[in-house]
């Protein structure tokens, strides 16, 4: 890897850039593994310069392809009127709630705890819901768990908003130390069940809007592991 | 594009952000889907919480289960919020006598499971496409209370039909439902096993009569004390199609069964096709024909008429005191049943009732009859018990029920120690003004034939004032007619009256499967007027899990499960018990609880109906304005706690008078902290309340007595009948008075009901009947043309998990139940089962769980039939009935079923929900027991005849059985990655 690729002596403004990428992405992917998208958000994804500016320029190829397919199913559905939509959220339905067991179950508990018989608030919620006290946060409503997918990336979000702040503050140590956690948090969490939600999404979603989402999510958490190990071995 | 790619440092530093982070702190400006969910919180506050979670450790909670029917006692284990282990309630012995079941066990599994649902749904497909859409709650409540409202404009409030299923938790449903204006409420109990309370419901006005094996039971000894009565009296229990060590809804029955055997030398016979679970501790199993069970009961009250002799000890078999103080009409019932004794069967060419006619008929040998008659009259005290699989299900279970009463009381076994009680009559009330009857007396007007009538709402039901007057228990089984050809009243003052079953609430249950023929089911829902709309106009399904019924519904619900919400276990036991259902889980995700789903709904039909009519037959001081918890309402429910008299021997509590109804706490009557109304014969103590049974591990019981269809007369210095009976005559009625009132309504108005009209019978006999039973050649003279070509008798049996639901743990799903649930499953064909395109093919699909691992529906056939069909165990078979209808099962070989019978577990088969986790995927080759059952429901209550039908046998391929099934099979639904996530 080359030495621009490993960013090395970011300057202050360019990690604030960098931090605000990924907590935009993140909210995208929070977003989507929360709700239905409404015909307003598509169009915003449609007008994201994140999104546009990762399938004009980013380097990483597979990540570039599936934000071009994303934006291109996102058009789809647009061009497809109401029943388009509907079927987008009834897809929604069907890979993440049900009715009977969603074909994707985006709960980290449903994924990870094979001696707990795969149940929710198995014992990665547990984790989870510990890492979040830890962190000083807590689940406002109760009609989710913390081990939802988008949680996970909410936390992301969350904490990486922080980390900007922390730079604005001018505290560094507390920036690397939100990194760290991030870095962990992708480790002991994202990364070992995100991915198998994701093929499975491709695998068993109807749908090319979710399809390519998941390709995207997929490689976005592998870049961003990847840039986060960068940033600390910098740092 | 590939040219202008450029390297991640590149990518930052293009600034594309830049005009962010200066603009404004980080925090704004993130375009955020919706608000957050995770809240930053001070750490004082973050401290808080988790001191409170480790201070918490374990929390030891009571409640009661509902994984079966038996809805035991529970100890429960919460730890970080969760369920973390269930037990049984060591402090409330009654029932499981304090152990927890593999069902209640299971319990953990259904609490997070992956199939639970989650959020509304709105179906947005067609029905039965599996299409849905999460909505609000907001949405769900006000689509379908407006909804309800306009149907109540189009057809009046008599067109919503709530079926609260087989959780017996439903009063805030029935509440609602007869508030609107409906006294359509109805649930699981008439689809169970009507014939089978019949005769206790004529007889005592009670439903199910069982051994007195309850042990230990509180009683009140001759100091005054109460102290635990462990001592079992019983010596002969003969259970006929009644399998208590299996799935019932009394547990209390295997272990006292055992315990009566062991302690007390008791016989116990099972009579049943099927080689029961309960037959493997009989002394010996009957192995009857099915569906002969009156025979045999007739046969032995002949036997017992003819041969009594009160000189002989050896014959002394009639208990004539009782028959001459207590029983109402046994001379007329008495020459009813011999003006029989000389006629000739047609099917037998023997006389009726005789052992050699028994023996042609049931296919037990005389000596064995005669050896059951014999013995069960001398060897007191005794039970005859029969269930649900017996009488239950048979079209003439009303005639086997009637003479098993009239054997436990002529023999002088009813109500003694040892003896059989009806538990209907004896268990504590529940439920009060909180279900809501009293709304049904609401005086309502409708206009017919152009003349205004006035009555009382409860005279609008559907099938009491339809076609069902006498189905007391209410009729669900009809209800495919009902939604297609609509209601129309043809008794009581609204005759004349005619309305649609417009809108459906289904709660907890899952008629499709459970109700009779799916198919007739299916065609009702999927029904169409000619404008392309639904008849079916509103369909609600209200449930935790997800069942095929779900899959046609309107509008999906997600009901907080019995770990998540209050109310009252409604158990089976021998004397005043009650149990707290207590809520020792907040709800996952959007599940609401029931109050709360009855409130949100009457909230919403009151504003839509204000605005609609100008006022509402809601009234808010009766729902939201009331019942601010769910605790509020389980304490009105409990108001009634125990409502049972004071009487018996030894009397529960002397220090009350004898006779009158005790309400209250057991230590606030013991103690006299109580108001007396003579008046009414009424002592009131302190009520029973939910905090009440907190203090006591969540259950209290009041003392046990026998002998309680009599009360003491001081005036006279002797014994009079009443007590527990509240017939009209007060005395254990062989008269049956309880149908006068259903001839007077049919004579009023001049026409015979079709179920009635199918017996030849323009009113209901007031004593000793008979008919006999159909699809059965050895007893039906106008079934023998079938007997050639359908040569097996089909029967069905409860397995363990009594619910049509609760296979879908994955414990219960892999346990073996006797040969009806075993496991023989294809690994291939577990493949192809999930996937085949165009409802023809059959496609693998990597799918890993093994062969013969999981727990499936089988078809049990005896090893003498299978033999000449070359049949082997695990062979796929065709069972055909002569109407044409089809179903597909792997047999099981075996000696424990009848020669000449087919027996397949109830519900376990065919089963077509994705919600049903493995045993989804086997629904191609096990049978569902409803495809084959006739649409011919059984005459005075309507129940379904799960056990009467007839059927051949041949071997089949996959390949054809897939091609053959109905289309519903074949759907690959949208759901798919059950159990392989």
């Amino acid at each position: 890897m080359s030495e621009e690729e490993n960013l090395p002596n970011l300057s202050e403004k360019e990690y604030i850039s960098l931090l605000l990428f990924r907590a935009q992405i993140y909210s995208i992917l929070r977003n989507i593994f929360l709700f239905e998208p409404s015909r307003e958000y598509l169009n915003n994804l449609l007008q994201d310069r994140f999104l546009n500016k990762i399938i004009e320029v980013y380097p990483e190829k597979c990540l570039r392809d599936s934000a071009s397919d994303f934006l291109e199913a996102v058009m789809e559905i647009l061009r497809g009127g109401e029943n388009a939509l509907i079927d987008t959220w009834a897809e929604y339905t069907r890979l993440f709630i049900g009715p009977g067991p969603p074909a994707t179950p985006p709960y980290e508990s449903l994924w990870i705890d094979e001696h707990e018989a795969r149940r929710y608030k198995g014992e990665a919620w547990l984790k989870v819901r510990d890492w979040l006290l830890d962190e000083g946060l807590i689940l406002e409503s109760q009609t989710i768990l913390e081990d939802h997918a988008g949680i996970e990336f909410e936390y992301m979000m969350v904490s990486t908003i922080k980390a900007v702040e922390m730079l604005e503050k001018n505290d560094r140590t507390g920036f690397i130390n939100i990194l760290i956690k991030q870095k962990k948090f992708l480790e002991e969490h994202l990364i070992t069940w995100i991915i198998k939600l994701c093929d499975a999404i491709e695998q068993k979603s109807h749908s090319s809007f979710y399809k390519s989402f998941a390709r995207f999510t997929k490689y976005f958490i592998k870049e961003d592991e990847d840039l986060l190990k960068q940033i600390l071995n910098n740092l | 594009m590939t040219e202008k790619v450029i390297t991640r440092r590149g990518f930052i530093k293009l600034g594309i952000v830049a005009g962010l982070a200066v603009a404004a702190s980080a925090t704004i400006g993130l375009p955020v889907y919706e608000k957050l969910f995770l809240k930053q919180v001070p750490p004082e506050k973050i401290k808080a919480i988790k001191e409170r979670i480790r201070r918490g450790g374990v929390q030891v909670k009571y409640t009661a289960c509902v994984m079966c029917a038996a809805e035991c006692a529970l100890e429960v284990w919460v730890k970080d919020g969760r369920v973390v282990r269930i037990y049984g309630n060591p402090h409330l012995t009654y029932n499981s006598g304090g152990a927890a079941c593999a069902k209640a066990v299971s319990g953990l599994q259904l609490q997070y499971s992956p199939y639970r649902i989650q959020y509304p749904l709105k179906r947005v497909g067609e029905r039965g496409e599996g299409k849905f859409i999460r909505i609000s709650w907001d949405q769900a409540i006000d689509e379908i209370a407006k909804k309800l409202v306009e149907i109540k404009k189009k057809y009046g409030p008599e067109a919503l039909l709530t079926d609260t299923g087989d959780v017996t938790d439903r009063d805030q449903y029935w509440r609602l439902t007869f508030a609107f204006g409906s006294p359509n409420a109805v649930e699981h109990g008439a689809i169970c096993d009507t014939p089978r309370r019949h005769g206790p419901k004529l007889i005592v006005n009670g439903k199910r009569w069982e051994p007195d094996i309850l042990r230990p039971v509180p009683v009140r000894m001759p100091d005054g004390s109460i102290q635990w009565y462990n001592k079992h009296d019983a010596k002969l229990i003969i259970y006929v199609g009644w399998n208590p060590f299996t799935a019932t809804r009394i547990v209390w029955e295997n272990i006292g069964t055992v315990r009566a055997k062991a302690e007390n030398g008791c016989k116990v016979y099972v009579i049943d096709p099927g080689f029961s679970n309960t037959a493997t501790l009989a002394d010996k199993w009957f192995p009857i024909r099915a569906g002969t069970d009156a025979d045999l009961f007739a046969a032995m009250l002949r036997y017992i008429l003819e041969h009594d002799n009160p000189q002989d000890p050896n014959r002394q078999y009639i208990n004539y005191e009782v028959i001459e103080k207590y029983v109402e009409g046994w001379s007329e019932f008495l020459e009813a049943f011999k003006s029989w004794w000389d006629k000739i069967d047609p099917v037998t060419g023997k006389k009726y009732f005789t052992l050699e006619w028994a023996e042609a008929r049931t296919g037990l040998p005389r000596e064995d009859i005669e050896k059951l008659a014999h013995e069960f009259g001398v060897m007191k005290p005794a039970a005859l018990i029969w269930g649900m699989q017996s009488p239950g299900h048979h079209y003439n279970g009303y005639v086997a029920s009637i003479l098993g009463c009239v054997l436990n009381i002529i023999t002088g076994n009813f109500e003694i120690p040892g003896g059989v009680i009806d538990t209907e009559i004896v268990k504590s009330s529940k439920g009060g003004t909180a279900t809501g009857k009293q709304f049904n007396k609401r005086k309502v007007k409708r206009i017919i034939n152009g003349v205004e009538v006035e009555a009382e709402q409860e005279k609008l039901h559907y099938a009491w004032y339809g076609d069902w007057p006498a189905a007391w228990d209410d009729v669900v089984g009809d209800l495919p007619r009902m939604i297609m050809e609509g209601i129309t009243l043809k008794y009581g003052p609204f005759r004349g009256h005619k309305y649609p079953i417009a809108a459906y609430i289904l709660r907890t249950g899952n008629t499709l499967v459970t109700a009779g023929p799916v198919y007739k089911f299916i065609e009702a829902f999927m029904a169409k007027n000619p404008d392309g709309t639904y008849k079916l106009e509103l369909f609600v399904y209200i449930d935790t899990i997800f069942l095929e019924s779900g899959l046609y519904a309107d509008y999906v619900l997600p009901e907080a499960s019995y770990l998540e919400r209050m109310s009252l276990s409604d158990i089976y036991p021998t004397h005043p018990i009650i149990f707290l259902r207590d809520a020792v889980v907040e709800p996952l995700f959007e599940a609401k609880k029931p109050t709360e789903i009855m409130n949100m709904l009457a909230k919403k039909i009151y504003e839509y109906e204000m605005k609609e009519f100008g006022r509402s037959d809601i009234d808010p001081k009766e729902f939201w304005e009331k019942y601010k918890t769910e605790e509020d309402f389980v304490n009105e429910m409990l108001q009634v706690a125990p409502g049972r008299p004071n009487v018996g021997r030894p009397l529960p509590f002397p220090n009350q008078p004898e006779g009158y109804i005790l309400y209250g706490t057991p230590e606030s009557l013991d103690e006299g902290r109580v108001v007396i109304d003579h008046e009414k014969k009424v002592v009131r103590g302190e009520p029973v309340t939910v905090e009440y049974l907190r203090k006591h591990y969540g259950g209290t019981m009041w003392p046990m007595s026998w002998y309680r269809y009599r009360e003491w007369d001081a005036e006279k210095n002797d014994w009079k009948s009443g007590g527990i009976i509240t017939t009209k005559t007060k005395k254990l009625e062989l008269k049956f008075h309880k149908y006068e009132t259903y001839n007077k309504l049919v004579e009023e108005a001049g026409v015979i009901p079709l179920s009635w009209k199918v017996l030849g019978w323009e009113k209901l006999p007031l004593t000793f009947y008979w008919f006999e039973t159909v699809w059965n050649y050895y007893t039906n003279p106008e079934y023998a043309k079938y007997r050639e070509e359908y040569p097996f008798q089909l029967i069905c049996a409860r397995v363990h998990h009594a619910m049509s639901g609760t296979q879908m743990c994955e414990w219960l799903a892999q346990t073996p139940a006797e040969g009806l649930w075993i496991p023989l499953s294809e690994q291939f064909e577990l493949k192809m089962a999930e996937t085949i395109p165009g409802g023809k093919e059959i496609v693998n699909v990597a799918k890993s769980l093994p062969k013969n691992t999981w727990c499936i529906g089988t078809a049990q056939i005896n090893r003498v039939d299978a033999e000449k069909y070359g049949i082997k165990t695990g062979d796929l078979i065709v069972l055909e009935n002569p109407l044409g209808r089809k179903a597909v099962a792997k047999a099981y070989v075996c000696e424990t079923v009848r020669p000449g019978v087919i027996r397949i577990g109830f519900a376990t088969g065919g089963r077509f929900s994705p919600g049903l986790g493995g045993t989804y995927y086997h629904r191609l080759y096990t049978p569902n027991h409803s495809e084959l059952v006739d649409y011919k429901l059984s005459p005075i209550m309507g129940q379904p005849c799960f056990a009467d039908m007839i059927v051949k046998v041949r071997k089949t391929t996959i390949e054809e059985a897939v091609n053959m099934l109905p289309e519903y099979y074949r759907i690959q639904f949208r759901i798919e990655g059950v159990g392989t996530i």
